[in-house]
């Protein structure tokens, strides 16, 4: 009797017609035609529909997408909050595209509001690590917020408290301020599941290594 | 036959025979019941244990693999072990005054030379090749009957033991040959026994061994003699003088204390009296010097040889007559193996199940300290040979010539589980542990629950106290709660060592003298064993590196020690690669804690092999990390750092899936460094960094590590004729195919009425992160109130997956796993058994049969009087456990309600009869660390548990009094309180590590438990 096997078996077997799909072709079949909508609406509805597309598409992990949906959004007339968050979409769509430091300058813009940017902001100034200003920066940016306050709007960028309170432990202790460090990776470590093998569970074993914490 | 001997012992044919008699006494007489293989390993035991000074016990090897025979009169329906189901096989014998030197009794034993069966049966045991009329001295009294009583006809056939001496709960029983006196049964004059004639030549065959000090029967020219009739005194009254002190011993101090620390011992002659048959034990050197022989309580209709009755033998010579004291010794040890049988065995499927050796050798050589305070000579072998299993299941190694550390591991292990967490409460602890119907490891752990921790917790401090064996600090408060040392073994009393002819600390594995450029070495350690490796030598800022095999779970302790300050001890922090790092502070000469102890141990069962470990100790101080961005996840930071500074940029050389290369470093400080690595693929790697610091030191450090690859996530939809899989956002978060194919297989599961196809659903990593949605075609019209499930086939029967819903004309559910799904309506209600079965601590079990989709824990409700009680559902046996500590010995009606997992409900009434044995269950603080509060909590079982006076107080890390308050019974025999976390005058205390201290006072009796907790806010 099969209980678990694995596509392989199952294909190997060829008793049956299968069908296989590549996941990462979801997005591109989904999207053909998906996003168009006419002319004659109203423009504000239009650069908000694009950055519906843009978030949508980050959430399934079509950045190039994204990028253009929200680069197209920019290029409309918006509001102050569209702009905030067309920015803000524009900086995690091609930070998690693996171009983390150009998407610096569009976090810089949206961190002026949006705490999902200042998060993306201070993580690529870290992954940056150019000067100690970096550091002390992002230990700014995040410390003001402050990491209790973090409440992320979109699921798609798997950002958690945990997670922001992690990030901030590593500003402050880049920073050389060990003992906010300390209370921010206790902070984390607590909101952060029973998981063995996180993120954060990994960053708090790395303070133990590093003497950074009891 | 006489008529036949008698020539034979006269004239020349005497000469001839002599060689006969003389290999008789080495070669067994009759054949053994006991295998050859299992009799070898015992005389080799014996003879190792005669070199080494370990005692050895034979019932370890005699009860190995009992016969799996269905036990009499334990087929009772909801029997739940041995105790009081076994007895009544024969009818008793209850001896009186009267049968005094008259009843003879048969007796089957191993006791012949090389083990061999002996019996005092004066030849009548069925089947056995006796014969009544020649073998028991009635026959024929001519000249040379007393041939009888030496077996010279090399039979093994003696006359019956005679009864010698009643004691209030024992019998004592000797065969005629060591009496001075015959039994009135064979001579009513009461003449002397028979004298054995020198021309035999017989010898005491356990002196075999012994060289020049073998020792005769009778005298001999040129030998040494002692005449069997006289071993127990010259004359009746002296002899009978010699058994009422050891019947004394038993009645007075071995029955009753045995009984109070591990229960009652089985009845199945229905006499209340344990036979001890004092006979010669022939294993060659006189080592055995007891054993209790779990063939006995059975029946002769299963095994012939069955002795049917509660019996202790016990060696006569060279043990009861050259130390009675060991002989009183190895009583109480194998009485504690009788009352073992009866209260820890179980009966599984009709057949016994036995407790793990290590386990019941551990209370056996328990019961010989409570006996006389004093420990087993098997302890100096465990202190010489520490990296001993102590949870050491095989029968290969108790059967072995050499488990005398093993023995010493099991008795240490048991007594410090006894003053720990037995304490003033120690035979009720013990008790209980010798009940639970669990084995090995999971009994332990059984024990340990209330006490807030595990075996694993435990074994690392045993290993830690066999080292270190202090409980005081330099001002004599306690050391770590005790845990680190034995309270039984005072600091400046050498009387009371732990050990007999050795003593604690357990010897070092190694030692090491530490050079400034320090040491990398390795060895290895066997499972629930400890390795000691002491260092020395040098100082400074000592970094402790650890890497352990990653197949099995080590911890690293390091003692730290000095002349003038407290022990302490700290664990290297060990990732899941069994790999870390400590640093110690002001190491060495010069410093507070000038030397170290590294105890590497293992605590898991593994194979049994030795585990492989490396350490090393160096001065370098160079840590490394490595660790995901929180945000971007697939890019690693890999940090270097040194408590000093660094003199130039340090150097990292990494390799990671086999390919390696060099990264390069940037400052955040001059102590601290960092790089990036961003990620393609998951997998493992390893780190190596140099560096050298201010003073010119080269630094070193390697670190092995493991990442995760993260794609980016998907969504779709799956569609075929057979069935729909439908991905939202986020489910899937490997990379890999998601595949979904029309079954072959096509199961009927009982309970179950499958309503669709079965569907195979393969996901990338054969998991997903959130649920993802199957639809399958119905395979009829069916209605949509149907209760219907998700499961998945497999061979132990229908795994349930969530329930599912039908919509139009297909079924629809969440699945996360990969599997062959199916959709199936289950109409069929889980079934009560009507029984209730109470254990001694107020939980009843109550069997729960549901064939379908199985029993929903969240469904059941237990009520007692309309009163909910507390109840849970062990998937594992099938029974919902209702918890009825604290309530009054009685009979209680409960009620119960249940359902399955479709909705399916069943109500039933069920009795329990409670008879449970007052005592604390538990003493917990909780939450820790707090936050704003700490509840305070302590319980009792038993009828008593009602009337408890209970107060706590809570000390800061230096023991100074912080607050104190009684505990208010809430019912059930639980007591609580709550700390709003503020001192006596009423200020919020500070973050921090705090005691707190139980007291109670219940049923006569006292309780002090003390429980650490945190507070941070």
């Amino acid at each position: 009797m099969m209980t678990r096997k694995t596509g392989n078996q199952i294909m190997n077997k060829g008793k049956l017609a299968i069908l296989l799909l590549v996941l990462m072709t979801f997005p591109m079949i989904q999207n053909c035609g998906g996003s168009d909508n006419g002319g004659g609406t109203a423009d504000a509805v239009v650069a908000q529909q694009l950055i519906n597309d843009g978030w949508a598409n980050v959430e399934t992990g079509a950045y190039l997408t994204a990028e253009s949906s929200f680069k197209q959004a920019i290029a409309e007339p918006l509001t102050d909050a569209q702009r905030i968050e067309a920015y803000n979409g524009l900086g995690w769509a091609v930070s998690k595209n693996d171009r983390i430091l150009e998407a610096i300058p569009f976090f810089e813009i949206a961190a002026q509001s949006s705490m999902e940017a200042k998060v993306g902001l201070a993580a690529a100034l870290i992954f940056r690590h150019q000067t100690t200003d970096d550091y002390r920066r992002a230990a700014e940016l995040l410390g003001n917020m402050p990491p209790e306050k973090f409440v992320g709007q979109h699921g798609g960028l798997a950002l958690s408290t945990a997670k922001v309170h992690a990030l901030t432990a590593l500003a402050y202790a880049f920073a050389g301020e060990p003992e906010e460090a300390k209370r921010h990776i206790n902070k984390a470590a607590a909101a952060d599941s029973m998981m063995v093998g996180t993120t954060v569970d990994r960053i708090d074993d790395a303070f133990r290594l590093l003497g950074w914490n009891e | 036959m006489k008529q036949t001997k008698r020539r034979l012992l006269g004239g020349t044919a005497l000469i001839a025979l002599l060689g006969l008699f003389l290999a008789a006494a080495t070669e067994p007489a009759a054949a053994s019941p006991i295998n050859a293989s299992i009799r070898s390993a015992a005389m080799a035991q014996a003879k190792a244990a005669k070199k080494s000074g370990g005692e050895a016990c034979l019932s370890a090897l005699l009860n190995h693999n009992l016969p799996a025979v269905q036990v009499q009169g334990l087929r009772t329906p909801g029997f739940q072990g041995v105790v009081g189901n076994i007895s009544r096989i024969v009818g008793g014998r209850n001896y009186t005054a009267a049968d005094l030197d008259l009843a003879e009794v048969p007796f089957y034993t191993v006791n012949g030379p090389g083990l061999s069966a002996l019996l005092h049966d004066g030849g009548e045991w069925p089947g056995t090749g006796g014969d009544t009329a020649k073998d028991d001295g009635r026959a024929s009294f001519g000249t040379d009957w007393a041939g009888e009583f030496y077996d010279l006809d090399k039979n093994g056939h003696y006359p019956k033991a005679v009864l010698r001496y009643i004691g209030s709960h024992c019998y004592i029983f000797v065969p005629p040959m060591f009496f001075p006196t015959l039994p009135r049964g064979i001579s009513s004059t009461e003449d002397t026994t028979p004298a054995p004639d020198s021309a035999w030549g017989l010898y005491w065959p356990d002196t075999a061994g012994w060289g020049s000090d073998m020792l005769y029967f009778a005298p001999a020219t040129g030998a040494k003699s002692l005449d069997p009739r006289f071993v127990l005194g010259s004359d009746k009254n002296s002899a009978r003088s010699s058994l009422k002190a050891f019947a004394d011993e038993f009645d007075s101090v071995i029955y009753p204390k045995m009984r109070e620390y591990f229960g009652s011992e089985p009845d199945v002659d229905q006499d209340s009296k344990v036979f001890i048959l004092l006979d010669d034990i022939r294993d060659g050197v006189g080592s055995f010097r007891g054993y209790f022989w779990a063939v006995n309580e059975f029946p002769r209709t299963q095994i012939p040889y069955s002795n049917e009755k509660e019996l202790l033998h016990i060696d006569l010579f060279p043990t009861f007559l050259t130390e009675p004291k060991q002989a009183y010794r190895t009583t109480a040890h194998e009485f504690v193996h009788m009352i073992h049988f009866n209260e820890g065995t179980q009966v599984v499927n009709g057949t016994l199940q036995e407790e793990e050796r290590w386990l019941e050798e551990g209370f056996t050589q328990y019961g010989q300290y409570v006996y006389d305070k004093s420990h087993t000579t098997n302890i100096d072998e465990f202190i010489k040979k520490p990296d001993t299993i102590l949870v050491e299941p095989r029968t290969s190694v108790w059967l072995g010539s050499s488990p005398f550390a093993n023995y010493g591991a099991s008795y240490l292990f048991m007594f410090y589980l006894a003053e720990k967490y037995g304490g003033a409460n120690g035979p009720n602890f013990i008790r209980n542990l010798v009940r639970d119907k669990a084995v090995g490891v999971t009994s332990v752990n059984n024990a340990l629950l209330g006490y807030g921790t595990t075996m694993e917790n435990v074994f690392a401090d045993f290993a830690i106290a066999n080292f270190l064996d202090k409980t005081r600090k330099l001002d004599m408060s306690t050391l770590n709660d005790g845990k680190w040392g034995y309270n039984n073994d005072n600091d400046y009393d050498t009387t009371n060592n732990m050990g007999v002819n050795q003593t604690l600390p357990v010897k070092y594995s190694e030692r090491v003298i530490l050079s400034p450029a320090g040491t990398v070495r390795s060895s290895n350690v066997k499972p629930w064993a400890a390795d000691y490796i002491g260092i020395s030598g040098s100082s400074g800022n000592l970094n402790i590196g650890f890497d352990g095999d990653d197949t099995t779970l080590f911890k690293a302790a390091v003692i730290k020690r000095g002349e003038d300050i407290d022990p302490s001890v700290e664990y290297v922090y060990l990732n899941e690669k069994q790999a870390g790092n400590l640093i110690i502070q002001n190491y060495g000469v010069g410093n507070p804690y000038d030397n170290l102890v590294l105890v590497p141990m293992i605590t898991a069962a593994g194979n049994y092999e030795p585990m492989n470990y490396v350490f090393s100790g160096t001065f370098s101080d160079l840590k490394v990390a490595v660790f995901p961005n929180p945000v971007y996840e697939n890019n690693l930071h890999i940090i270097v750092r040194t408590s000093g500074k660094f003199a130039s940029t340090p150097r990292l050389q990494m390799t990671y899936n086999s390919q390696q290369g060099y990264l390069t470093m940037t400052a955040i400080s001059d102590s601290t460094y960092i790089t990036n690595y961003t990620l393609k693929e998951s997998g493992e790697g390893t780190v190596e960094a140099y560096g050298t610091n201010s003073n010119g030191q080269i630094l070193t450090n390697t670190l092995k590590f493991s990442a995760v690859y993260y794609p980016a996530k998907s969504q779709g939809l799956l569609t075929a004729s057979y069935g729909r899989v439908n991905v939202p956002s986020g489910a899937l978060r490997k990379a890999g195919y998601l595949v979904v194919a029309n079954s072959t297989e096509q199961h009927s599961y009982a309970g179950l009425t499958r309503i669709t196809p079965m569907l195979d659903v393969a996901l990338p990593g054969d998991a997903t992160d959130a649920p993802v949605t199957v639809n399958l075609p119905l395979s009829g019209p069916w209605a949509e109130t149907l209760p219907v499930g998700l499961f998945a086939a497999s061979d132990k029967g229908p795994q349930w997956l969530g329930r599912a819903g039908l919509v139009g004309s297909e079924a629809s559910g969440l699945i996360s796993r990969s599997g062959t799904i199916f959709a199936a309506a289950d109409r069929v209600a889980p079934v009560i058994a009507g029984e209730a079965v109470a254990d001694a601590n107020g939980q009843v079990s109550i069997g729960i049969g549901d064939a379908g989709s199985g029993v929903d824990p969240d469904s059941i409700v237990v009520r007692c009087g309309g009163e909910r009680v507390m109840a849970r559902w062990d998937a594992a046996s099938g029974k919902l456990v209702a918890n009825l500590s604290g309530r009054l010995d009685g009979r209680y009606d409960l009620d119960i309600e249940v359902s399955d997992r479709l909705g399916n409900a069943a109500k039933a009434s069920v009795s329990a009869d409670l008879a449970g044995v007052f005592g604390m269950s538990q003493a917990i603080v909780y939450p820790s660390p707090a936050k704003t509060f700490a509840m305070l909590r302590m319980s009792f079982r038993g009828g008593a548990a009602v009337g408890a006076q209970l107060q706590a107080r809570i000390y800061d890390a230096s023991g100074d009094d912080v607050w104190e308050t009684p505990l208010v019974h809430k019912g059930g025999g639980v007591y609580e309180a709550r700390w709003e976390l503020r001192n006596r005058r009423g200020k919020p205390v500070s973050n921090g590590t705090y005691f707190v201290e139980f007291e109670a006072e219940a049923n006569g009796e006292t309780w002090t438990e003390r429980r650490k907790m945190a507070v941070l806010r």
